[in-house]
């Protein structure tokens, strides 16, 4: 179906396909390879998003037949960010874990990619042990029954770390750094289960360097540090702009919060709001959400927009 | 080659230098930067063993949890003396999953790897086809455009539930699908949907694919998509025969990710096509009502009734981890497989001048 769609419009251009100069061209093709793709982004994305901003500009009634809604302006909006008490808290503290979070999760995944990057003995175990967290942070594995579990121990007592919580406690470091530090410890099996994909992708960032600029640096006698800084770093840089955007995307939508003492998902907190009963609901989740999506946009629009001037591509 | 005793081969290689490390390092055969170079590259293999352990242990302790637990017998099932591998181990609960009235698993495998690898298929052409547009073949406005890719990354599929679910309840594009049926097509309960979903770029995750590739495709030299344009290649002749095979090492890593999030995904196949063989829908659903599944089961087979209680919440734990198990183990091991082709790229710079 796509390629008889390809053929009528190249027909339609036929008479100047020929005399077109090649950036014509060029842009011609760009909007055919596009079209599948921005046909879907109109019709199951942008306009469900549209829609989601109407609702959340107006008070919405749900009638036995259809859904209609009176325009109120930005009622909905005031509402959720002067109004309610725990919204704004909790979408700062899933602001401020991301950016605790993010270096860690960044510098580890990239760690781990080149560990596992490299000839030794074993490599096949160990790549396809670090698919586990992919898997498991899709919850097929989790699952909630009221009763009890079977398990005795939680993993995270599997691990006893309070000797090392101590030792960086006593070390002397500021104490703001070593308690960052020390949570970074206690939480390295959530952490490295938000790690999955990125250590996939910055796998397939570093297998794409062409071996023979690791030849040349050792011809021209770099040192392993000199090596990793002038050709691993900038060479996987656009692999670590796709997994910024992907990390504060994950970590915002998995964020968790704590509301009255407990933690909360904070997208589950926006969707049990709008699903509380009353159809004028509707209109309070879908401002929430919008917040929400502004909150994420601008982070990842500051942050990669800072990295991005580091990023090196061939073009 | 005859054999030799170890004495003898020991002495061999004290004649002849460079065959052992050690005999050469006694004899002071070896040069300081030899040495050097060797104790170097033991430690770093000795470090990377080491971190590879301790987080693989971290990595594979839920899954070891979830395979014993599925794996204990039932008479020990309450036993909490062992951590790590049961009392007494039997598969009375895999087969169980495995049976009709839990999992139906074979069948149910069948139409979902069928199911899976074509959207997977579906969603690869599609987002390669955008990331070239996005990274090579720039038009005015493409970069605005771009932005949505991003918006798509960011806003998860259910935060737009509502909306979305009216828009593939009430299917239309700009009101000719009603004005040829008389009414908007209904999108919802459809496999047909999925597929249209994932070809059209919209699937599971797709936004982050089409980023992937096109920083990929960004990173390759354009020299030589340049030299095809000049030998007379097409955009599609360059896009499938030059961009795709040089792109395989992304592409295979677009799809390892697609495989493994359209086969779990349970938000679009809910929605758009709830097969009771879909494994993920299904195991899913199967948890809100265990008991009566765990319950039909044992009734069917006289041997699993003599054996356990379904309202016991440490047999309903253990089947629901046994089918878990089952839905994650072909992921497991179709990846081992997928895994050996993740190699280094062949070199790119065959090309003078690069």
């Amino acid at each position: 179906m796509k390629k008889n769609k390809n053929k009528a419009v190249k027909k339609s251009f036929s008479f100047s396909y020929k005399k077109m100069d090649f950036e014509k061209k060029t842009a011609l093709w760009g909007v055919i390879f596009l079209l599948p793709w921005l046909i879907g982004l109109i019709f199951f994305f942008l306009r469900p998003m549209v829609n989601t901003l109407r609702y959340s500009l107006s008070s919405m009634q749900l009638t036995d037949t259809s859904f209609t809604g009176t325009f109120i302006g930005l009622e909905n909006f005031k509402y959720v960010l002067t109004v309610n008490p725990d919204f704004t808290r909790m979408l700062t503290e899933a602001f401020l874990n991301m950016l605790t979070e993010l270096p860690f999760q960044i510098f580890l995944s990239l760690f781990i990619a080149i560990m596992l990057n490299g000839e030794y003995k074993g490599r096949g175990f160990f790549r396809a042990i670090f698919v586990i967290p992919i898997i498991l942070a899709t919850g097929i594995a989790t699952f909630n029954l009221s009763e009890a579990s079977l398990t005795t121990q939680t993993s995270e007592s599997v691990m006893n770390m309070e000797w090392l919580t101590e030792l960086v406690v006593n070390s002397g470091i500021p104490q703001e750094i070593s308690s960052l530090l020390t949570s970074y410890v206690e939480n390295i099996f959530t952490v490295i289960t938000t790690c999955g994909v990125q250590i996939l992708l910055f796998l397939s960032g570093l297998q794409a360097i062409s071996p023979s600029l690791y030849e040349v640096a050792q011809m021209e006698g770099c040192t392993s540090f000199e090596t990793f800084c002038k050709i691993t770093l900038p060479m996987v840089s656009p692999t670590i702009l796709v997994c910024l955007v992907y990390s504060i995307a994950e970590s915002f939508a998995t964020a968790e919060v704590t509301l009255n003492g407990k933690d909360v998902v904070l997208a589950e907190y926006i969707r049990s709001q709008t699903f509380q009963g009353a159809s004028q609901y509707y209109g309070y989740g879908a401002a929430m959400s919008f917040v929400y999506f502004a909150l994420t946009l601008a982070t990842i629009g500051i942050i990669c927009g800072i990295v991005s001037k580091g990023v090196f591509y061939y073009d | 080659m005859t054999k030799m005793s170890r004495k003898e081969r020991l002495q061999m290689a004290e004649e002849t230098a460079g065959i052992s490390f050690w005999v050469d390092l006694k004899k002071g055969r070896l040069s300081k930067y030899t040495i050097q170079k060797k104790v170097r590259r033991f430690l770093v293999a000795l470090f990377r063993y080491v971190i590879l352990i301790c987080l693989g242990f971290v990595v594979i302790t839920p899954l070891w949890t979830l395979a014993k637990d599925a794996l204990t017998d039932p008479n020990v099932l309450a036993d909490k003396s062992t951590m790590w591998i049961p009392q007494k181990v039997s598969t009375l609960f895999m087969e169980m999953a495995l049976s009709r009235n839990l999992m139906d698993f074979w069948k149910s495998l069948g139409y979902t790897m069928v199911m899976t690898i074509a959207l997977t298929f579906l969603q690869v052409l599609s987002a390669g086809l955008a990331a070239y547009s996005f990274a090579r073949l720039k038009f005015k406005g493409s970069n605005i455009l771009f932005f949505f890719v991003v918006l798509t990354i960011v806003v998860p599929p259910d935060a737009i539930m509502l909306a979305q679910y009216s828009a593939f309840r009430n299917f239309d594009i700009f009101g000719i699908i009603k004005a040829v049926t008389g009414k908007p097509l209904n999108l919802l309960n459809k496999p047909a949907s999925q597929f249209i979903l994932a070809g059209l770029g919209m699937g599971v995750r797709s936004g982050l694919y089409i980023y992937f590739l096109r920083q990929g495709i960004r990173g390759l030299p354009i020299s030589v998509e340049e030299a095809a344009h000049v030998d007379g290649a097409g955009f599609l002749t360059t896009f499938f025969r030059i961009v795709m095979p040089s792109m395989s090492g992304s592409i295979l890593t677009v799809s390892v990710l697609s495989f493994l999030w359209n086969y779990t995904d349970t938000y679009y196949s809910s929605l758009l096509n709830p097969s009771q063989y879909n494994l993920a829908y299904h195991y899913s659903s199967l948890q809100s009502n265990i008991r009566w599944s765990i319950d039909t089961a044992a009734k069917s087979n006289s041997a699993w009734l003599s054996q356990i209680d379904p309202s016991n919440p440490y047999v309903q734990t253990a089947v629901i981890s046994a089918c878990s198990l089952l839905v994650v183990l072909p992921l497991i091991i179709l990846y081992c497989f997928v895994q050996k082709r993740f190699v280094q790229g062949a070199a790119r710079s065959g090309l003078g001048g690069d």
